[in-house]
């Protein structure tokens, strides 16, 4: 493997990764050619995209800015079939290029899901500051439950139903084996992967019936322990 | 009684709008208002107050995967109001409006940044906003006291744009010396403008002192900076109201 340089060639190569990565996470976004070329536009990039390529395959890259006195390392995502030594490799790669033109502060903001949090925390300090955060908030429970059941179907092996007050809704074929009541913003919260589910069970906010080992591990199924994770601001 | 109505931006209402954003994130043209990204489609709401443009709300419309299934958001963006409008639920009026929107076109959720500091968190929370993610930042300081020109830079573009800048601007005459074991510097300003310098310069009329780390995580953040000073990891010497004022400056409370 070798980091180097991303070429125009490598651009289909860069996506299939994002792609790649998008499926096995929660909460990045669906980006169009749009977007891609408005990141590469991006002022103070110049230079700063890399890629890590493993027998002439693009298997994750890299890009950074410049902007005054500070260096931002702003993506690196690796094919999830990779493991996580491609991601310090860029990551290392792109810190010493930003570094040369000696700015005065290098930073990236990370969600706790990312997979770049333990290169990150190889490399930099992790620091408090000036705390942002991301929010969401229920606007359609109807709409909420429809678009839980096409995810749920991906992830369940047994048909679960979900209610959220009066609203239900099966994801999956048969009769269920298992019900789940929930408020909306919970719901959300669980699918995100914003809430963990085990305090929200803990908390009585998540209520299984009936109540038993086979139910808990279908729930357990359907909202697995993967935290949210988003690159694009807007 | 002033009359309130929402409604979605009109192609005229551009150099209103960019008087709206001036007064929330900076020098906005009216041009640059017109010339919005393209990669994605987009609505604009905005508040008019007897026909004057107030505040505004777009909706972005995106698309988040989950295990690559695509569930639409709202991505509400561009929240701003004019600064002799506020405290008036303007925010709040426009942004229930774009929740209505969003409901029509069978969207589910709506998603936005904040700062975890800033008053307009209290809008979000109170508009339904519970689900929430904070970013982690990691960071190399390799010049802090250039790091800290670069933010009183920014500290001198924003000030006389607000209320409480200008007055800061028109009276205050501190010097702050800022110490830490490693290195210290002093912020002075002169002529509408902070300099910062490194080491002390001149008699300080607040004295800041705590460990780089502690020091560095109150730029920007009241709740650190008051979490702080309360466990004793950062200290201040001086008047209280230089204190008062240096508070605002260094955490941004003024940015609201």
């Amino acid at each position: 493997m070798r980091v180097r340089s991303m070429r125009p060639g490598d651009r289909t190569g860069v996506q299939a990764v994002y792609a790649a990565r998008a499926r096995a996470s929660t909460g990045l976004l669906r980006r169009n050619a749009n977007r891609w070329a408005r990141h590469r536009r991006r002022k103070g990039t110049r230079g700063l995209w890399l890629v890590a390529e493993h027998r002439g395959k693009v298997v994750g890259y890299a890009w950074g800015s410049r902007d005054r006195e500070s260096a931002v390392v702003n993506e690196v995502v690796w094919h999830p079939e990779v493991g996580d030594a491609v991601g310090d490799a860029l990551l290392a790669g792109l810190l010493r290029r930003l570094r040369r033109r000696d700015p005065a502060m290098v930073f990236h903001w990370a969600m706790p899901g990312s997979p770049l949090i333990g290169p990150l925390s190889r490399a930099l300090q992790e620091q408090g500051g000036e705390a942002a955060v991301f929010m969401a908030a229920v606007v359609n429970p109807g709409a909420l439950l429809a678009d839980t059941r096409r995810i749920l179907e991906r992830r369940l092996s047994a048909p679960l139903r979900l209610r959220i007050g009066s609203r239900i809704a099966v994801a999956g074929d048969g009769p269920p084996v298992a019900t789940v009541s929930l408020e909306a913003n919970v719901l959300l919260g669980l699918l995100l992967g914003l809430r963990p589910l085990s305090a929200e069970l803990r908390w009585g906010r998540v209520r299984i019936s009936p109540r038993n080992p086979r139910s808990l591990r279908l729930v357990q199924e359907a909202f697995p322990s993967r935290r949210f994770w988003i690159q694009d601001t807007w | 009684m002033p009359r309130v109505v929402v409604r979605r931006q009109r192609p005229s209402d551009a150099a209103a709008l960019a008087q709206v954003y001036t007064d929330a994130f900076g020098p906005t043209t009216a041009a640059q208002v017109r010339r919005r990204p393209k990669d994605m489609p987009y609505e604009t709401f905005v508040a008019t107050v007897d026909g004057t443009v107030a505040a505004a709300v777009t909706i972005e419309y995106l698309t988040l995967l989950v295990d690559g299934v695509p569930v639409r958001t709202g991505g509400i963006a561009g929240v701003a109001t004019r600064w002799d409008y506020r405290r008036r639920g303007l925010a709040t009026r426009v942004l229930d409006v774009c929740h209505r929107r969003l409901r029509e076109r069978g969207i589910s959720n709506a998603t936005l940044f904040t700062g975890r500091n800033l008053p307009a968190i209290r809008i979000y929370e109170r508009t339904g906003y519970s689900e929430v993610a904070d970013w982690v930042r990691f960071l190399e300081v390799r010049d802090p006291v250039r790091w800290i020109g670069e933010r009183f830079a920014y500290r001198s573009e924003w000030l006389p744009r607000t209320p409480f800048g200008r007055g800061t601007l028109r009276e205050w005459e501190g010097r702050v010396h800022v110490v830490t074991p490693r290195w210290s510097c002093t912020i002075t300003l002169e002529g509408k403008r902070f300099h910062v310098r490194p080491g002390r310069r001149g008699r300080p009329t607040v004295i800041m002192r705590g460990d780089a780390e502690a020091v560095l995580d109150c730029f920007g953040n009241r709740l650190h900076y008051d979490a702080s000073l309360r466990s004793g990891r950062v200290t201040l010497r001086g008047p209280l109201t230089a204190r008062g004022t240096w508070r605002r400056v260094l955490t941004l409370e003024w940015r609201e």
